[in-house]
């Protein structure tokens, strides 16, 4: 009985502890988005006079006037991801059929042109990507971001598709073949239902990457009509940076509002995604 | 009978073959011989001034340019004819007399001077007194007129005879005047000013038409009776000599250059458009844009020559640009073209006779052709893959892997000025103190980031994985992973504000607590921008290597725990003993992702210090990206480029090796 009550009592021991630390980082993970969250409801003078003292009124109107400032780009940012992803899903699960049911001569060259892509950092060509863009009369257009999204996100979605339907028994095609069903409706009606998981798996994937990419609409997009939330931010920062650093806050706020309902929507899915093209690539 | 049809498919291929070879060589080298200009041409002429001014004499074949110092120089063929360094300010405008024989120069040394074709002498100099913007003569060259301005907003229309006499004079009060020219029949002036006004005007100056655009008129130039002005807003308005309006459009400036004026080449129509920036644009006859190009420094003036549009930027030199190369109209005949293609179709139809002229060929390819036929749904499906992977990736590598090899660059960028020049770029790598820094710092970030990675993440996903209760578990590992809703990039500046020296979190904590002395400008010491680069993101939980880790831990039998457990091992012992070496793959997968994203992601020092303070936060992508965005260095950003690819991909498959070492 006495030795009952140590081991209990050790394990309650251990388990406070644990939960003890845990909320310790949980709590210092969180001091930005505790931070943002506070300071978008202040005014400038507040922030600069009064740093950590709460708002005397909720300054809704930070948000406002960001919404409106960053509503543009944000809708226009969602517009090119869906786009760029309805295409990163489709053109993948065409490539990955195509390699995991049919053995068609160049099958292996061609598979190895995919695989190679994942082995070549984008810092290689990015002065030639960005050359190429200009000749092709593509700079300061949404295409000059479309396009190369796509090309790099159908690479990892391929090879996930192909692993992914590869699983799909033969049988089910060699039944449907004798029916006399071609390679298009074989591709809708049987596989994309069975490989769904991957296609949402990739799709949250994507759109994580597309939403982050910064680094290259910058070079590529000059109008800021045409530009994405992200780099618009930066732009956004330096013009409120003296004036309204609440209304900076805020639009923080706004711009990861997206990720966040997908987040909270897809949580498992999205941790999915996460892992997903690290682990498999 | 079998025998005989194969062998004459063999002759006819043969045949064929010939042909198709001999039509081919022939074609390309006649298209060499045909071959069109390029598009732009440098004009090796240097006046060793700032080029501000521009005139052609067609008999003479004399181009004349003239400086910002003055200096008026004629090229012949590329060779200096003759030069004159007697005037005093900058040849605003250089304007032909009708005789063929003289140059007048409005000069903004408030002169205007006559030079003799022939020898360059200076004939004529008359002190107007005033700022010249710009001139005109008559077409009997009886007369100069010249718009004048003094102080903010007086300006002045002078009229000259040949010999240097005043005749008429006429003030304008709060306008700005900026360009005059004479009508093809010299009865009338058109005057342009600052408020957007063209003025149809006497000599005398009575006003008899006007036209208004609205916006500075910074070129006006009359085409035999067709009045082009081209407006500071980047509007061109085309005019008929009784100002209806032809055509108005403004040219697709979603770029904000700021215009500094512009030229039309009679014969096509085409309207060019140029910038303080150095881009020219242009426009079809039909206002569609068909050209944008950059050249760096400010376009000063521009010179329709035949079918070539000569133009001088102020410092980079004269170019010329072949207007029909830009309208696509092509030059040279169609007959090349039709004898290459017909030449290729020989050749394959040779090639196509030879398989059917031999047996085992014959059968091979029937077989392979049949097997392609049937998979072509397959070929199909991948088409559109690997047309997108061709334009945006095979292609943007085969460039970078050839070109990195040579003078590549912003000012370099057409196949005819890229030059090969070995390892050279390479090279410039081992001297160049941004790329050092960048290596160093490197170095540092590397050690740094895989520290991070494998200590709290880990920390905290045994932490989860040893909780008791699986709604605690869930909840945790989802509140962890939750702050990664906020995109890294928004993360970044987020932490870039933390840092602000006077509202940033830090330095304000650091004041409650009464630790002024600790404040700093964190990113803008050299002493410590690297250090709060690296501190960002604290306490380091990031949100993939915790769940791969996790993931990992779970997967552990729970038998081999409860084993060690029975055994009387601590929870110590067996995280070291039995978890840590279970979990090994994963934490060498973690390190891998780390060292990839820490060779190549730059975008949290872009947006945090942009590399500065000075130089010291540089990475060596950073810089790849600063020689393309910045220094327009694209063949060293190419070497960059290459040599963080080598770097990553030897110590990768160096990682593998050993692994593979170790498994067996």
């Amino acid at each position: 009985m006495k030795h009952w009550g140590k081991k209990k009592w050790r394990e309650f021991r251990f388990q406070t502890v644990v939960e003890i630390l845990l909320v310790i980082f949980l709590l210092l993970s969180f001091i930005p988005i505790f931070l943002t969250l506070f300071m978008s409801t202040k005014t400038n003078w507040e922030i600069f006079n009064d740093f950590f003292a709460p708002p005397r009124r909720i300054i809704w109107s930070n948000y406002t006037k960001a919404f409106t400032y960053l509503f543009r780009n944000m809708a226009n940012t969602l517009g090119m991801i869906v786009v760029s992803v309805v295409a990163v899903l489709a053109l993948s699960v065409m490539g990955g059929f195509a390699f995991a049911t049919r053995r068609f001569p160049g099958k292996g060259f061609l598979y190895f042109m995919i695989l190679v892509l994942l082995m070549i950092p984008g810092c290689l060509y990015l002065a030639a990507n960005y050359t190429l863009i200009k000749d092709y009369g593509l700079l300061n257009s949404r295409l000059a971001v479309i396009l190369p999204w796509i090309a790099g996100g159908l690479v990892m979605g391929t090879i996930l598709c192909r692993n992914s339907i590869e699983g799909v028994p033969s049988v089910l095609y060699e039944a449907a073949r004798l029916e006399g069903c071609n390679d298009f409706h074989l591709l809708i009606d049987i596989t994309i239902p069975l490989v769904k998981p991957i296609l949402s798996t990739v799709a949250i994937m994507k759109v994580v990457d597309f939403y982050n990419d910064y680094i290259w609409p910058m070079m590529v997009i000059q109008s800021n009509d045409k530009q994405l939330v992200t780099v618009i931010l930066k732009v956004f920062t330096g013009l409120n940076s003296s004036s309204g650093l609440g209304i900076v806050y805020a639009g923080y706020v706004i711009a990861s509002l997206p990720l966040l309902i997908l987040f909270t929507f897809t949580s498992r899915m999205y941790m999915e995604g996460l892992t997903a093209g690290a682990i498999k690539g | 009978m079998h025998m005989k049809k194969r062998r004459l498919f063999r002759i006819i291929a043969a045949v064929c073959l010939v042909l198709g070879i001999l039509g081919l060589l022939f074609a390309v080298r006649a298209e060499k011989n045909a071959a069109p200009d390029e598009t732009v041409r440098r004009l090796e002429l240097d006046t060793g001034g700032k080029n501000r001014s521009l005139a052609y004499d067609e008999e003479k074949d004399l181009l004349i340019v003239g400086t910002h110092e003055g200096i008026v120089t004629a090229f012949r063929d590329g060779e200096t004819v003759w030069q004159n360094a007697e005037a005093a300010g900058a040849h605003a405008a250089l304007v032909l007399g009708a005789s063929g024989e003289t140059l007048y120069s409005g000069n903004e040394g408030m002169h205007i001077y006559g030079y003799r074709l022939a020898d360059g002498e200076i004939f004529l100099d008359i002190n107007v007194q005033r700022l010249v913007a710009d001139i005109a003569v008559s077409p009997d060259e009886s007369r100069i007129a010249v718009v004048t301005n003094t102080g903010q907003s007086k300006s002045n229309l002078l009229v000259y005879d040949a010999a240097g006499e005043l005749l008429f004079n006429t003030a304008y009060k709060s306008t700005t005047l900026r360009q005059v020219a004479y009508s093809p029949d010299g009865a009338s002036l058109l005057t342009g000013n600052k408020k957007g006004e063209l003025r149809r005007v006497t000599e005398e100056g009575e006003e008899l038409a006007l036209y208004k655009t609205g916006y500075d008129i910074l070129s006006l130039r009359d085409y035999d009776g067709q009045i082009l002005c081209v407006c500071s807003d980047g509007s061109y308005h085309l005019l008929t000599e009784d100002f209806t309006c032809l055509r108005t459009v403004r040219i697709n400036n979603d770029i904000n250059a700021s215009i500094t004026g512009g030229a039309m080449d009679p014969a096509t129509g085409t309207v060019f458009v140029g910038s303080e920036q150095g881009y020219l644009f242009a426009n079809s006859a039909e206002d569609l844009p068909v050209y944008r190009e950059t050249f760096s420094s400010r376009i000063t003036d521009y010179l329709p020559v035949g079918d070539e549009l000569w133009f001088t930027t102020i410092t980079n030199g004269l170019y010329s640009l072949s207007v029909p190369a830009i309208l696509h109209t092509e030059k040279g005949s169609s007959v090349w073209t039709v004898m290459r293609a017909a030449s290729y179709a020989l050749c394959g139809a040779g090639l196509v006779f030879l398989i059917l002229g031999i047996e085992w060929l014959r059968k091979r390819v029937g077989r392979l052709l049949f097997r392609v036929w049937r998979n072509r749904m397959a070929y199909v499906f991948l088409l559109p893959t690997f047309v997108l992977l061709y334009f945006f990736a095979y292609r943007g590598i085969f460039v970078a892997l050839t070109r990195a090899f040579t003078n590549w660059s912003k000012t370099n960028y057409h196949q005819a000025d890229i030059s090969f020049v070995g390892l050279d770029n390479f090279k410039t790598m081992l001297t160049d103190s941004y790329f050092r820094v960048g290596i160093k710092n490197l170095a540092i970030l590397m050690v740094v980031n895989i520290l991070k990675a494998v200590t709290v993440p880990l920390l905290i996903a045994w932490l989860i994985y040893n909780i008791k209760s699986d709604k605690s578990k869930f909840a945790h590992r989802f509140l962890f992973v939750f702050p990664i809703v906020i995109p890294g990039v928004i993360n970044v500046m987020i932490w870039q504000k933390i840092y602000d020296p006077s509202t940033g979190l830090l330095n304000n904590l650091l004041g409650i607590m009464g630790m002024q002395s600790w404040q700093r400008v964190w990113l803008g010491d050299p002493k410590t921008a690297l250090a709060s680069i690296m501190f960002a993101g604290f306490p380091f939980v990031a949100a993939l290597p915790m769940l791969i880790y996790y993931g990992a831990l779970g997967n552990i039998g729970e038998e081999i725990i409860e084993s060690a457990l029975i055994d009387g091992a601590g929870r110590h012992k067996i995280f070291w003993k039995i978890q840590l070496p279970l979990i090994w793959p994963q934490v060498s997968l973690v390190v891998t992702l780390v060292f990839i994203s820490t060779m190549q992601d730059y975008y949290t020092i872009y947006i945090m210090t942009a590399g500065g303070p000075g130089i010291s936060t540089y990475v060596p992508a950073l810089e790849l990206y600063m020689n393309i965005a910045q220094f327009g260095k694209y063949g060293y950003a190419s070497a960059l480029g290459i040599t963080l690819t080598l770097c990553t991909l030897a110590v990768l498959g160096l990682s593998r090796l050993l692994r593979k070492k170790e498994a067996e």
